[in-house]
């Protein structure tokens, strides 16, 4: 038995331990609250399109899946010989849902009893692969609708297209649920394939917050790991270096029913330090200056709101992963050019300017306040554990990559990741 | 669960001391009438937030906010019943987590005290430029709100169904109004709102007992309120034929709204037996609507209903295709009739009932829905013992909730036709 007390300032009762088979979990004790979220995270996402795996190949044999497969392999997980794996959270007094992101697929369940059923279960059906091909052909139809819903989605497709501009080769600019063409070539090969080698204990973890008993967990894990594989790793991740990382196509426009424009900038993120400490750094580093320069405290806000540039559908951050990241401004607009120009405009002023010192203390407060509010229910507990986890930070590295921010560090971001050169703008017109 | 503290004599403040969680919320309801003087109320969350005395602008807000360790602050309008409410919110981190215990909460207090009490005043109204460019903002985010074709044909049923009823209007303004609204009168009401509107105030966190007893004397210093005028009751009406209107719009999916007015009052423990048919009529992927109109006919692409419980009002939305319009209506009907008839398999009655006391039990983990619960309650004269509410309705038979059938009257349908894009 392996559960270790993670010591914190918060108040809070933090658990980790790694079972048998490779599992890590983690565990949040909150006294007094009647609600418990289980999370059961897969480092698996649509970005992990290319990998080679001793599972298959002990001379590293390179395996290419379609578009789509992470998103419609979490589609399929639910559906097993038994029928709908919700019906018997259901059953069990829980609600449960899932979701597929670049870098990772999470199944969840949430309730107010039965905790110890809902864990077992979430274990069970995640570990219980089950694709034939009627149920392939089948979910074929499901997610086909839910491609063309999003195709009708602008804020979906102004993304999308943006990522096409943004990279040429990374699998980030292929659209994660896939396209109607490229599911089609999902089959329960290819299903099977990338189950057997992401959906390994070793590359998964589970977190649950609530009203729980550690030790019970801890034991229901252990015992669930005994008749599981032990992962014995031999999984490799393609990470994808772009062989030409400059920008190639700078605007990409489209038209859709919409009353305004919409525009979005992006800029590419050329400074990729792997992850852990390294990587949270340079996401709150970033989304600090983003804040500094176009949040509601800024000058430039005030300015841009007063003059109509912008208003509330403006929007600006930072989404960081190991080897991608971008940044993004954007919102509706009647003049995209007019706020193209502003945007950058701004950068390049700023850029000469540099932070003010007295912006950069109050974003540390306001650091410090989201990390503690965090805590506040079980479901951002359980989700923010999840994403450091899968990001390589502790729980007690999180508060202290962020005191350990300097002003330099914002400097050196704000003149070398929103440069022209990186940068490419994709737009939604109306018809 | 909240305690009343303070003298009431120019607002209510109710405070629920928990170590749960770790922030304070304090939640200021404002409560105005649907009746009358819509748009003035609609503008007042994004004209106050736009600058006060103190805190001249947006972006002096906005600082103060991030420097007290992002604090968050919000205004909003919410209809309920037949009342519009104006509701403000202020979400601040406890500061016995931060190293030195800085001073937050009262410096909290201040900021919203001022935004409230003292706004930027210019000649007997708001600074015309801030007035003009809400006003826009205001008239635009209805254009976009109603581009949404599902909210839309909300909007268009309760219009229809609740036409000359304080109902009937949508909580935001009405489109032809906004443009002819005046700063003035805007600013003359938000004195009127001040000086004679019921306040609520609620407080959930862990205080100190310094804080606990600052707190009555330094919020919302009121120069003077007299006469405070509760807006009118929510009317209950059942005498209005069944409708059906069908509005034509170029688009592929076609909507449809189905309402009922319900005669079962909030106070009674009768009540809950139209929660539970709700919930086992439309209330997830589990209820009939859902696992008939759309698990075995496909003829939904989303299924569900809902009720609200001051104006007595509960609906089927649904997402279908043009041609089904007759047979989607006649299957609603039909799934209720079958609760009507008992026709309700334990399977079904259980899982209603589970996903009713996850959601009641749920509310004490966030500190806005216990005050959002408490104030609703409290204004439909209904108990707030949650446990009490969770053994009436895990006692609930089949037969009570189909007896709920009786009391449901159906009103008007609202149908927006897709003819198809071009």
């Amino acid at each position: 038995m392996t559960l270790r007390k993670i010591e914190n300032h918060l108040d809070e009762d933090l658990y980790a331990g790694t079972a048998s088979s490779g599992l890590n979990y983690l565990l949040n004790r909150k006294r007094g609250f009647s609600k418990t979220i289980g999370l059961l995270g897969v480092r698996f996402g649509s970005t992990d399109n290319s990998f080679s795996s001793q599972a298959f190949s002990s001379q590293g044999k390179t395996i290419e899946v379609p578009e789509g497969t992470a998103h419609f392999l979490e589609h399929k997980l639910f559906e097993d010989s038994e029928g709908d794996v919700s019906d018997r959270f259901a059953a069990n007094g829980a609600s449960c849902n899932a979701g597929t992101g670049f870098s990772t697929t999470s199944y969840n369940f949430s309730c107010t009893n039965m905790e110890m059923e809902n864990i077992e279960l979430l274990l069970k059906f995640v570990q219980s692969p089950y694709f034939t091909p009627e149920l392939v052909e089948k979910e074929q139809g499901i997610i086909g609708q839910e491609i063309t819903m999003y195709n009708d989605d602008p804020d979906w497709i102004v993304f999308f297209n943006l990522m096409k501009c943004l990279y040429r080769e990374h699998p980030v600019r292929q659209n994660i649920a896939g396209s109607l063409e490229s599911i089609r070539e999902i089959n329960p090969e290819v299903l099977q394939s990338c189950y057997k080698a992401f959906y390994r204990p070793g590359n998964m973890v589970l977190v649950v917050s609530g009203h729980i008993d550690p030790e019970a967990i801890e034991k229901l894990v252990c015992d669930d790991a005994v008749s599981r594989e032990k992962d014995d790793g031999g999984l490799n991740r393609r990470m994808l270096v772009e062989s030409d990382p400059s920008i190639e196509t700078k605007i990409m426009s489209q038209k859709m029913v919409v009353a305004r424009s919409k525009i979005l900038l992006g800029f590419k993120d050329r400074e990729l330090t792997g992850d852990g400490c390294a990587l949270q750094k340079r996401d709150v580093s970033t989304q600090m200056v983003i804040d500094i320069l176009f949040g509601k405290s800024s000058n430039n806000y005030d300015e841009l709101y007063n003059d109509n540039v912008i208003d509330d559908t403006f929007t600006a951050y930072y989404s960081g992963y190991n080897d991608f990241g971008f940044s993004l401004v954007g919102g509706d607009t009647e003049e995209p050019e007019r706020f193209q120009e502003n945007i950058l405009r701004i950068l390049d002023k700023e850029a000469d300017r540099g932070i003010d010192p007295k912006s950069f203390a109050r974003q540390k407060n306001k650091y410090l306040g989201k990390i503690i509010r965090t805590f506040n229910s079980v479901e951002s507990v359980a989700y923010s554990m999840m994403n450091f986890y899968f990001k390589g930070l502790s729980p007690s590295d999180v508060i202290k990559t962020i005191e350990s921010i300097t002003i330099d560090d914002l400097n050196a971001r704000l003149k070398s990741h929103f440069t022209q050169e990186q940068a490419a703008c994709s737009l939604i017109e109306p018809k | 669960m909240f305690q009343r503290i303070g003298d009431d004599s120019k607002f209510n403040l109710f405070h629920h001391s928990t170590k749960k969680f770790k922030t304070t919320t304090i939640r200021f309801f404002f409560k105005g009438s649907l009746r009358d003087h819509v748009e003035e109320q609609a503008l007042l969350p994004s004209l106050l937030k736009r600058g006060s005395v103190k805190y001249p602008t947006l972006k002096d807000i906005s600082r103060y906010l991030e420097a007290l360790y992002g604090s968050a602050l919000s205004l909003d309008i919410a209809k309920m019943g037949e009342m519009q409410v104006f509701v403000v919110s202020m979400d601040m981190v406890n500061s016995q987590f931060i190293k030195g215990r800085p001073e937050i909460l009262i410096k909290g207090i201040e900021m919203v005290n001022d935004l409230l009490l003292n706004p930027v005043v210019e000649n007997g109204g708001f600074p015309k430029s801030r007035f003009e460019q809400e006003r826009n903002h205001l008239e635009r985010y209805i254009k976009s709100v109603i581009d949404d074709k599902g909210v839309y044909t909300h909007i268009r049923l309760i219009r229809e169904m609740f036409r000359g009823e304080a109902y009937g209007n949508y909580e935001w303004g009405d489109l032809d109004k906004i443009p002819k609204t005046q700063n003035t009168d805007v600013y003359s009401f938000y004195r009127k709102l001040l000086a004679t509107a019921p306040v609520d105030v609620y407080v959930v966190g862990n205080l100190t007992p310094e804080e606990e007893e600052t707190l009555p004397r330094i919020l919302l210093p009121f120069e003077q309120r007299d006469g405070v005028i509760d807006p009118p009751p929510t009317e209950k009406n059942f005498d209005k034929e069944a409708v059906t209107v069908i509005e034509e719009q170029p688009v592929e999916q076609s909507k449809v709204e189905m309402g009922f007015r319900v005669n079962v009052k909030p106070d009674e423990d009768h009540f809950y037996a139209l929660v539970l048919f709700n919930s086992i009529l439309g209330g997830g992927a589990f209820s009939k609507l859902f696992k008939t109109i759309r698990e075995e006919e496909s003829m939904a692409y989303y299924i569900h209903s809902s009720y609200e419980k001051l104006k007595g009002f509960l609906y089927v939305a649904a997402g279908i295709n043009t041609e089904n319009f007759e047979k989607v209506t006649s299957l609603v009907h039909q799934c209720m009739d079958e609760i009507r008839d008992g026709k309700i398999s334990d399977e079904e009655f259980q899982n209603a009932k589970q996903s009713i006391l996850n959601s009641i039990r749920s509310i004490a983990d966030n500190p806005g829905q216990i005050i959002d619960f408490d104030f609703i309650a409290k204004t439909a004269g209904q108990k707030t013992d949650i446990q009490h509410i969770s053994s009436v309705i895990q006692g609930m038979t089949k037969e009570q909730v189909a007896s709920v059938h009786k009391l449901i009257v159906p009103g008007t349908t609202f149908f927006l036709k897709g003819t198809g894009v071009e």
